[in-house]
């Protein structure tokens, strides 16, 4: 068995830490006996969309997204056609070129949802809920781009320490999974890698029968976290 | 300038300074005063700003004690604030009462963020930006918002000193009419024909977007770069240093001792050599300065504590840059069999938000080393810093997990090895410094 990783603009969507998800996922995939390979792409290059089972890309500079966004626009057309049985995660601003548009700049339009600029950047601890996963997501807030993911989103807000006016974050349809949340979340909450890493594996091989990961170290700092800072959350 | 203003500042300085307390409060006192207070000290002709991510404190300290060397008075704030309130406070104390700072050299850290609300009413002659890399992004966002907010508010009247070897800090002179100088560093025997890491800022030119021609890095994205599209970094450094075998700093045939053998240091020394020569100082008084100068270097100290040789390498949260040159510099250490204490209490001393997106920033990697027998993670985020270790792959058999900070010394005592580096925050810094009460530390 074989997953081979898209690690798309992986020099320059490396921001907020996010370069260290991709290795993650990849020993996790390696963990439950799977070979993975990882293709990692720089603009200009050519991609294949069909020599990929996950697509990953992480956050960056808003000039730096732009730079991507230009070039990943030739292949609007392969990514709908990716999605119909695989998967993408976009981690930090990288999904907003997913949408629509990004202001009035227009984006892939691969999904309905519009980004828009705010005056001041978004900073914010923050904890959320995934409908499909049972321990609390942890990360921050560290934005400029809002988008409005409308019934689609990802994670429901139920704590933030500055009381923001957003109740949801990211987006959710089919193998795409996209979140501004910045932790790095895959690195930070190992419920949330499980439940990424379950869906590309099935994508793939939906007889696959998956076994415990090796999140031991994660899932210590996880929880360290959660009982030493828990008690000053608020719940929305 | 309001006389009354300046005398009130000066008593409550001489207060708190009675009380023991060196704080940044005159500025803010001046400050609140007369919001535009600054505008009316008059600077001295060598007017010196330090900025940059990393270094203004080292280069800003070092400059100081150059001077003095040299038979300059100098004015600086590298033991206080280098915020607006600390920078006006420093100009109270060395001024007169109309706000004449009587000295002949003016050296001031600023922070990369301060500029553009200090520079709107004053400029100074001379601005050195060591480098500008991810730092405090709660604070920052990312180095654009940072480059953005100094690139504004430079004129063409400041003598703009710039790392040659920095892309980001090099594209501060794309459309700067004023004087430019550059300094540099040649290969090293530390050099890398492939970034170190993953994660670096700047690999694309930012004036045309084809991808830099990087010849070889020296850390992280200090490298000698230059864009085959458009000529962007391909400058002379005016003035360049050189390491020797003996890992001396060779600047213009003169050697200068490397305590600590950190590239960083071969920059700040880079960067001071360079400021000096364009200010009139002569090559004679320039080494003499440099050689009759005992400047401490803040990040880093050695002593010994428990009959054993520990190493004190001070980072800075929220900047991977600092945790990385430390990393680098334990790796490139030729002591056998050492521990390593790594950790932080606090993500933030600015923030109630707990970012730690850093952390994953950091490349530990250099830690699977066969010479280093025990990590100790120590601190509020022990189980981070292991699970990056983890991710790093490094042998989790030799690391442990310590939550509480105050047992630092204890572990010290407890270690089987007598070469130990403690890699650790700002903040764990003055815990230890706390704990020791006494123990004498030595460069």
């Amino acid at each position: 068995m074989k997953i081979r990783i898209g690690h798309l603009y992986y020099n320059i969507l490396n921001l907020y830490g996010t370069h260290s998800e991709v290795t993650i996922i990849k020993k996790q995939l390696e963990f439950q006996g799977i070979e993975v390979i990882i293709d990692q792409k720089e603009i200009n290059e050519d991609i294949n969309f069909n020599d990929y089972d996950f697509i990953y890309l992480g956050a960056s500079t808003d000039y730096n997204m732009f730079m991507c966004l230009d070039d990943l626009k030739k292949y609007r057309n392969d990514i709908r056609d990716y999605l119909k049985n695989k998967v993408i995660y976009s981690s930090g601003n990288s999904i907003n070129m997913f949408g629509k548009s990004i202001d009035d700049i227009e984006a892939l339009q691969i999904f309905d949802f519009k980004s828009t600029k705010l005056n001041k950047r978004i900073i914010s601890e923050v904890v959320l809920k995934h409908k499909d996963i049972n321990e609390p997501i942890i990360g921050v807030f560290n934005q400029s781009y809002v988008l409005d993911s409308n019934n689609n989103y990802i994670f429901k807000l139920i704590y933030d320490i500055e009381n923001y006016p957003i109740s949801f974050e990211g987006y959710e349809n089919k193998g795409f999974i996209g979140t501004n949340i910045i932790g790095p979340i895959v690195c930070r909450n190992p419920y949330f890698t499980e439940y990424l890493v379950n869906k590309i594996i099935k994508s793939k091989y939906p007889n696959f029968i998956i076994s415990e990961y090796n999140l031991k170290e994660e899932k210590d700092a996880y929880n360290y976290f959660m009982y030493r800072f828990h008690n000053s959350i608020r719940i929305k | 300038m309001n006389i009354l203003i300046v005398v009130i500042s000066k008593i409550s300085m001489i207060i708190l300074k009675k009380m023991g307390r060196g704080t940044s409060f005159p500025g803010k006192l001046a400050l609140t005063l007369n919001k535009n207070i600054i505008k009316d000290f008059k600077l001295p002709s060598k007017t010196i700003f330090v900025t940059g991510t990393n270094g203004k404190s080292s280069i800003s300290g070092m400059l100081k004690g150059f001077y003095e060397a040299a038979g300059f008075t100098v004015g600086n704030n590298s033991k206080g604030s280098n915020l607006i309130n600390g920078i006006i406070t420093e100009f109270i104390e060395h001024s007169d009462l109309k706000g004449t700072i009587n000295k002949d050299v003016l050296i001031i850290e600023i922070d990369e963020r301060y500029i553009k609300e200090v520079f709107k009413d004053i400029k100074p002659h001379y601005l050195i930006v060591s480098n500008l890399a991810r730092d405090q992004q709660a604070r920052n966002g990312n180095f654009t918002i940072v480059f953005d907010d100094i690139k504004r508010v430079l004129t063409d009247d400041i003598h703009l000193f710039l790392n040659a070897d920095d892309p980001i800090v090099t594209n501060l002179a794309d459309g700067h009419n004023g004087k430019l100088t550059f300094y540099s560093l040649e290969r090293t025997i530390y050099s890398t024909k492939s970034p170190t890491y993953n994660n670096l800022d700047m690999l694309y030119c930012p004036r045309c977007n084809n991808k830099l021609n990087i010849e070889f890095f020296q850390y992280s994205n200090i490298c000698s770069f230059k864009c085959n599209n458009c000529g962007f970094g391909n400058n002379i450094p005016d003035y360049q240093g050189r390491l020797t075998k003996e890992l001396d700093l060779e600047i213009n045939g003169n050697l200068i001792n490397l305590e600590n053998h950190a590239l960083y240091t071969a920059y700040n020394y880079l960067a001071c050599y360079a400021v000096l020569k364009e200010t009139g100082i002569s090559e004679e008084l320039c080494m003499y300065a440099f050689k009759n100068t005992n400047y401490k270097i803040k990040r880093l100290a050695k002593f010994n504590y428990s009959k054993k040789n520990e190493t004190l390498l001070v980072c800075k949260v929220e900047t991977p840059l600092t945790w990385n040159t430390s990393i680098e510099y334990i790796s490139r250490n030729n002591t056998n069999e050492a521990a390593v204490i790594i950790g932080f209490d606090k993500t933030s001393s600015r923030y109630k938000l707990k970012d730690i997106s850093w952390v994953w920033d950091v490349n530990m990697s250099l830690l699977n080393d066969d010479k280093i027998k025990k990590i100790i993670c120590i601190g509020e985020y022990a189980y981070d810093i292991k699970a990056k270790l983890k991710h790093d792959s490094v042998n989790l058999d030799k690391v442990e997990i310590e939550l509480n900070s105050q047992r630092m010394l204890k572990i010290i005592e407890d270690m089987e090895y007598n070469n130990i580096f403690l890699v650790y925050a700002l903040d764990m810094e003055k815990t230890f410094k706390k704990l020791l009460n006494g123990v004498n530390y030595e460069n």
